[in-house]
């Protein structure tokens, strides 16, 4: 077996355990987490401390590359498990690997959360700009959803076409903006109707 | 070394010492919106809640900067625009969550 193959294993474990990881702490179904860079710099520090407990699994335990199933579970599981909990203090002062990397792991989740963010704040007001062509088109359209969708935030919805006829902005975009920002899935089947 | 605590220490005990738990109850339930991002009217709908108890309480969150703030649009009200979550808003989560469970 060439070596490069033993240790792809390695690799392979321990992004999927620590993606997984990344995955449960936060609740998008499908999160963009490979457009936070905080992600990449996450995986490639376990990859590395991963390839580094197999080689000396590898080199210094005596354990053979056909051995492979043993070294990937454990150099993988030690990146996850042991080295996250790793703390050498005397008295006030010393190495706490858990803190530093709860840090790491919680930048990575806010770098994940603004993604999630981008990426509905744009579909948002693309379905936004539809719903405002629509509603531009035939003045009127929007406002049954409003009276609709009103009453699930404890809103008075002929109240808020009043408001939103009364401001000093286009009524059409705020209708639009507002059906958007209370349930965009709706808003999205709402922009879809011909 | 003792490291200094954090300034939103004092929000936290500021929940917990409120009598009206209303506030702590709405903050309890922030996260799983935040991590995806949600406007304030979004997570009203979920939470059966008034937009402006929501908004109230995600501009005092913003102010400790653990929430961010994403307008959604133009021309858009606090209340419309999107907020997620910041790397010391997940430490405050934590510690509401700790809180919760001991008051229990």
């Amino acid at each position: 077996m060439s070596p490069w193959l033993a240790y792809l294993p390695v690799l392979m474990v321990a992004v999927f355990l620590n993606t997984a990881d990344i995955y449960f702490m936060q609740s998008d179904r499908l999160p963009q987490l490979q457009r936070a860079p905080s992600y990449w710099l996450y995986m490639v520090g376990h990859a590395l401390v991963g390839s580094g407990a197999a080689y000396l699994l590898y080199r210094k335990s005596g354990l053979e590359y056909s051995d492979w199933p043993v070294v990937t579970m454990v150099a993988a599981l030690s990146g996850f498990s042991l080295l996250q909990s790793f703390s050498l203090k005397f008295g006030d002062k010393g190495i706490d690997a858990r803190d530093l990397f709860d840090a790491w792991k919680r930048r990575v989740i806010e770098d994940v959360s603004q993604s999630n963010t981008s990426r509905k704040r744009e579909r948002q007001m693309r379905i936004a700009r539809q719903l405002t062509e629509k509603e531009t088109r035939s003045p009127g359209r929007l406002d049954p959803a409003i009276l609709q969708l009103a009453p699930s935030v404890q809103e008075d919805g002929e109240a808020l076409l009043k408001k939103f006829a009364a401001g000093k902005y286009d009524s059409s975009l705020l209708k639009a903006q507002w059906i958007a920002s209370v349930d965009l899935d709706f808003a999205e089947s709402l922009a879809e109707l011909p | 070394m003792q490291s200094s605590s954090p300034n939103w220490l004092r929000l936290v005990y500021k929940y917990k010492d409120d009598p009206d738990d209303s506030a702590a109850k709405l903050v309890a339930r922030l996260p799983q919106y935040l991590s995806k991002g949600a406007s304030a009217l979004e997570i009203a709908r979920n939470l059966q809640s008034k937009p402006d108890a929501v908004s109230a309480v995600l501009q005092e969150l913003a102010e400790y900067d653990l929430v961010k703030v994403q307008a959604s649009g133009l021309n858009v009200s606090f209340g419309d625009s999107l907020y997620s979550m910041t790397a010391e808003g997940m430490q405050f989560f934590k510690q509401m969550a700790m809180q919760g469970s001991r008051k229990s």
